[in-house]
């Protein structure tokens, strides 16, 4: 008798959990043009960290763009409908990927003067003598100020490249450093590049995620700090840096240049920065389209959104038109040279 | 031909299984297959050996983790995995341990429109210790509960700051188990049915929209909940036949491997139905054991 409730006991519950193994938590869209349009929409509407900072409607935004669609519109006509209404963020991290094509929003850079041309660098300010490692050209200016470029922050900076590097640049009165047209990338190489500037821990900003799919759900915001390198590695300490920006500095660029311009030996010269001050993350629609959006937004040291832009230190902006670009002439590079030059060359 | 290939076959059986064919020779009768496991020797004098299984799965797998996409994937997912089990020395009659390890992996799990692929890892090990019971015509029940550990990870690389969706879990879960012993012919055979679920323990989660560059730049708070049925179900159930051929047993069963984790607004949900094939060295001790021994079925 006991084996026979065992027996009926175990069926039970084998039942029982192959049934809750049904439930259902995916996206509930139909994989069609309505259905993606909607899931695009609930993902923006849920996790998108900047609508009330923009101050976008988005229930009237998404609605104004799904009357485009209809049951003939193609998978083409919808990637477009959707593009056009993620625009509508303003943000350089929003990109909608398929599998013919990504979009973007770049409205954020070409609607500005680029205030840089990398041929005119290399060749009329650095004679094409810079050396390079780790993504950092490098090369001392006849003044003795000391002069890195840095692309991109995608590219890993190595500790040991940096010592190299800042040991060629240690004897300069001052240094530069380069990140126009840096569009970002990892944000740890922030921690590598601050640690030789600094001699103890500084605060570094703060960062706050999305707790649920309210608008403002989030969390408190956690303060974080950058410790200086460690002593036996090579700093360049007590003396001017100045750092270039232009209009196409974003995300680890942007980053960087707020915790840069707390530094008190540090000068900002060149333009505002392009912003980019929200941590992407990725999602899916039902037809495998991913969506790559801001979730969770950067503070600087001060305490401000860093999402749009940081601006030169006061008295410092000032551009490099492409006319002057052309004719061998970097308006932005030659005033931080004049003001490094001023300074007295180390005992 | 044909005949050829039959007397190869038998060959082949005989060279691999002659324990099998001697069991036909002995003779055993439904209700020999206790005494020769568990006779009427003093407790003292009996034998505890371990039955180890040692089995391969493979099945399909689906899994959705709402912190990678909010669309479920699925696919083929291979295990390999082991389970010990021994009377304990001091009630061997009554109870019994039991260990548990599992390693799955899946290469490619795929999304509905089969255009994005995700890959899986896991790994997981349990003990328990249980009280059982042999019930009459073969059967034998076993209850009791123990320790549990769950780490693994759902990969979707094109994914930005949230590639990754670790599991983690430790817990103290309660296991039970029912068996039949028979014969099928000449062959004594046990069927089993495993069953674990975890009931009180701590589990990962990350926050909703949380990076793990925030993780990195020292923010833990949340990330780690108090797991309970109302929060993270999961349940481990083995259906098997074990066959034993005399030096050796072999086991084919199903494996159902199903949870259901929610916190921070996110949900983690993974299913794996599998076929499993498994060996057991030694086999199960019911043809002519050396000495009298004593096994929890």
């Amino acid at each position: 008798m006991l084996h026979k409730y065992t027996a009926t006991a175990a069926l039970s519950t084998l039942m029982l959990m192959l049934c809750a193994s049904c439930a259902d938590d995916d996206l509930s869209y139909a994989d069609d043009n309505y259905g993606n349009f909607d899931a695009l929409s609930e993902i923006i509407d849920t996790r998108y960290c900047f609508l009330k900072e923009k101050g976008i409607d988005w229930e009237r935004t998404s609605a104004a763009y799904r009357a485009l669609i209809t049951d003939e519109t193609n998978e083409y006509q919808l990637f477009q409908i959707c593009a056009s209404m993620l625009d509508c963020l303003e943000d350089g991290h929003v990109n909608l990927v398929s599998r013919f094509t990504t979009s973007y929003y770049r409205k954020w850079w070409t609607d500005y003067p680029q205030d840089f041309d990398l041929r005119t660098l290399q060749q009329d300010y650095l004679d094409f003598r810079y050396l390079s490692t780790s993504g950092m050209y490098y090369f001392l200016f006849p003044e003795n100020v000391g002069y890195v470029y840095y692309p991109s922050f995608s590219t890993t900076v190595s500790e040991l490249a940096l010592d190299y590097v800042l040991a060629a640049l240690s004897e300069s009165k001052g240094l530069i450093i380069d990140i126009r047209d840096n569009g970002g990338g990892v944000l740890t190489n922030i921690d590598t590049f601050m640690g030789r500037f600094i001699d103890h821990e500084i605060p570094g900003g703060s960062i706050c995620h999305k707790t649920g799919p309210g608008h403002d759900d989030f969390s408190e915001p956690y303060f974080f700090t950058y410790q200086p390198a460690p002593d036996y590695r090579i700093k360049y300490l007590d003396k001017p840096i100045v750092l270039l920006t232009n209009r196409s500095c974003y995300s680890a660029a942007n980053a960087f240049a707020a915790v840069m311009k707390s530094l008190p030996n540090v000068t900002l010269i060149g333009a505002r920065t392009g912003g980019g001050g929200g941590l992407p993350w990725t999602s899916e629609l039902p037809n495998g389209w991913s969506v790559r959006f801001s979730a969770s937004p950067l503070y600087g040291p001060d305490g401000e959104l860093t999402e749009f832009g940081i601006d030169p230190t006061e008295g410092f902006e000032c551009h490099s038109p492409a006319e002057e670009l052309a004719a061998g002439y970097d308006n932005i590079l030659s005033r931080a040279l004049e003001y490094l030059a001023a300074f007295p060359d180390p005992e | 031909m044909g005949k050829l290939l039959r007397i190869c076959i038998c060959a082949a059986a005989l060279a691999l299984f002659p324990a099998a064919l001697r069991g036909g020779e002995s003779g055993y009768e439904a209700a020999d297959i206790r005494t020769a496991s568990f006779g009427d020797a003093a407790e003292a004098d009996l034998s505890r050996p371990v039955t180890g299984c040692y089995s391969l799965e493979a099945g399909r797998r689906s899994a959705v983790s709402q912190y990678l996409a909010p669309v479920s994937y699925a696919g083929t997912q291979y295990a390999a995995s082991g389970r010990w089990e021994k009377c304990m020395p001091f009630a061997p009659q009554r109870a019994m341990m039991a260990f548990e390890a599992h390693v799955d992996g899946a290469l490619s799990m795929l999304n509905p429109r089969r255009n994005s692929s995700m890959q899986a890892l896991d790994a997981e090990f349990a003990w328990n210790m249980r009280a059982w019971w042999r019930l009459p015509k073969g059967f034998a029940v076993s209850v009791g509960g123990g320790p549990e550990l769950e780490a693994g990870a759902l990969a979707l690389l094109k994914n930005s700051n949230n590639p990754v969706s670790v599991n983690a879990a430790v817990a103290l879960g309660a296991a039970a188990s029912a068996s039949w012993t028979h014969l099928i012919g000449r062959v004594p055979t046990v069927v089993t049915l495993n069953l674990r679920t975890p009931l009180l323990g701590a589990f990962y989660m990350p926050g909703y929209g949380e990076t793990y560059y925030e993780m990195y730049l020292g923010n833990h708070s949340g990330l780690v909940h108090c797991g309970w049925p109302g929060n993270r179900r999961k349940i481990n159930l083995h259906l098997g036949i074990r066959l034993d051929l005399g030096r050796t047993a072999m086991e084919v069963g199903y494996r159902l491997d199903w949870q259901r984790a929610k916190a921070n607004n996110l949900v983690y949900r993974s299913a794996f139905n599998a076929f499993t094939i498994g060996v057991i060295p030694g086999g199960l001790g019911m043809k002519r054991p050396a000495a009298p021994q004593i096994r929890p079925f």
